[in-house]
This record gives C-alpha cells, structure tokens and sequence, in this order.
C-alpha cells in the first residue's frame, strides 16, 4: 500500500490535505502517513554532501483544509503546526514555486459554511 | 522526584537511543525516581482516543515528563503525536524534550519548529499555563561529525543530571 501511495504522489500536480486537526497539530495517522509515505527517494533525496534535496517538482499546489476546536486567534498564539508541517516542511521538498492554500475552519464551525472558500481554494 | 521518560524510536541502538541512555544517567545521578515507556516497544496504538490505563497512570503520578524522540518532518514522530494527543490533563510540572533534527536551526525556523511549539505552547492545555519545559536538542544530523554527536550526548546527560 505504501509504495502505491508513493506511486501516486510522485505524479500528483495537486496535493489536498483535508483533516480534523487534534492539539493544534496534524492527528496522528495523517503523521504516520506523512513518515512512512515521503521517504527518500519519493519526496527528497540526499546529495552528495548529505544535505537533503526536494524531489516533489512536479507538485504545484498544496491545499489544506482542517478544523479546528478552539479559535482563531488561539490556533494562532499556539502556532498552527499542522499548517506548517504541510505549507513549510513538506513545502521546502516540492520547491518554492508550490503554491499553498489554506481553509481553516474555526472554533468547532461547521465545514459546510466554508463551501465556497473550499472552491476558491482549489480553482485558484 | 517521580520521573516518566517516553522514548519514541524504533531502534534502541541508535543516536536517539544512546541519547536516552545518557539521559538516563543524567537522571539517576540526580537521584530521580524514572520509569521508562517505549512506546515503539509496547506497540502502542497512535490511533486511540485515551490512552490505556496503565499509562494514564504513569502521567498522573509523574511531576516530570521527559521525551526522547527523533524529529520527523519537523514534529514528533507520528506515534508520539498521537501519545500527546490522548495524554489527560495531569499536574506534570515540566516537560523535557530531547530530540534530534535532519536539518539545520534555520531550515528547522522557517519550518516554524513545531515540535519545538507543540511542547512548549500546545502542551500547556493539559498541563496548565505554568508548566515549564526545556529544550535540549541537536541540528544538522545529516551532515554532523562524530565529535559533535559525542559533544551533544555529554551535554544531554549534564543538562538532566541538573534537573
């Protein structure tokens, strides 16, 4: 299963994460997924000085939609770490012309309400 | 005082785990009363709502809580994520991370070091606004000398011993 997860995203363009975020950050098998799925050789690579080296190019676009329990401002003052993970750390191995989106959906609302944000988020 | 060290690495053997080692040493030395938790060890389940009984218990009666992991795409490893995210709320007065990073400080700041914030901000809604932490961490594994591996096992064992 892993290696054909592997398979996929080696040819996606677009890459959408949608999760229910749990202590600010991405729930654990969406980690795990991240862990066992970008190894070497799929997401990055080492050169020969042992640094590593993005090897997602062909990914343009990296959506996030997740929930939250607590507010806006609280995500904010924690730090919104599974943004980060997936719009900074995993972004640095698709290169910098990568474009992210993001919908958060706050306070335990309804992701209902933020249809439309949805859409814009994934046509632009 | 009552000590729990979770350590989250699938070899024992390896510079995480020599890692662990001399924290424990550091610890003993101090005189602090540790239970270990291996959570690749036990087999935990990451996927779990609350943890199991016996560790609940672990937590409830420790005062200090030190983890030993490697960081993985900038956070703790998944398994550990998902302790910390069944973790109840406890009265463990501190929380000691040590950990290890692929990359380099500056890579890991524009990465926005979120397991650096899960430990010293999200922690906070289970253990209380004044909880202290401390961070004893290593960069830049990937391309490290011997020496400076061996420099960062001395220092984690100092910086517990003075607990």
């Amino acid at each position: 299963v892993i290696a054909e997860h592997a398979e996929v995203v080696k040819q996606a363009q677009i890459l959408v994460f949608v999760y229910a975020s749990s202590m600010y950050t991405l729930p654990a098998r969406l980690k795990g997924w991240l862990e066992r799925v970008m190894v070497p050789g799929v997401a990055f690579r080492f050169n020969s000085d042992g640094k590593v080296r993005p090897a997602l190019g062909s990914v343009r676009k990296i959506v996030g939609i997740a929930t939250y329990d607590q507010s806006w401002w609280k995500v904010k003052l924690v730090n919104d770490n599974g943004r980060r993970i997936l719009c900074r750390a995993l972004r640095l191995n698709t290169g910098f012309r990568t474009r992210t989106r993001w919908v958060g959906v706050y306070g335990g609302g309804d992701p209902i309400e933020a249809t439309g944000k949805i859409a814009r988020a994934l046509s632009s | 005082v009552k000590t729990l060290v979770v350590f989250a690495h699938p070899n024992r053997e390896s510079f995480v785990g020599a890692a662990l080692e001399r924290a424990l040493t550091g610890l003993t030395r101090r005189g602090h009363d540790v239970t270990v938790l291996d959570l690749y060890a036990e087999g935990f389940d990451p996927c779990v709502a609350s943890l199991p009984p016996k560790h609940r218990e672990l937590v409830h009666e420790s005062e200090l809580l030190v983890l030993v992991y490697p960081t993985w795409w900038s956070g703790q490893p998944a398994i550990l994520t998902g302790w910390l995210q069944a973790i109840p709320r406890a009265r463990v007065g501190r929380v000691v991370c040590v950990t290890t990073h692929g990359s380099s400080k500056l890579i890991n700041q524009f990465e926005g070091e979120t397991g650096k914030r899960m430990m010293t901000r999200a922690l906070r809604s289970r253990f209380g606004l004044f909880m202290r932490s401390s961070w004893v961490a290593f960069y830049a594994t990937d391309t490290s000398e011997p020496q400076r591996r061996e420099l960062f096992l001395v220092e984690v064992e100092e910086r517990l011993a003075r607990l």
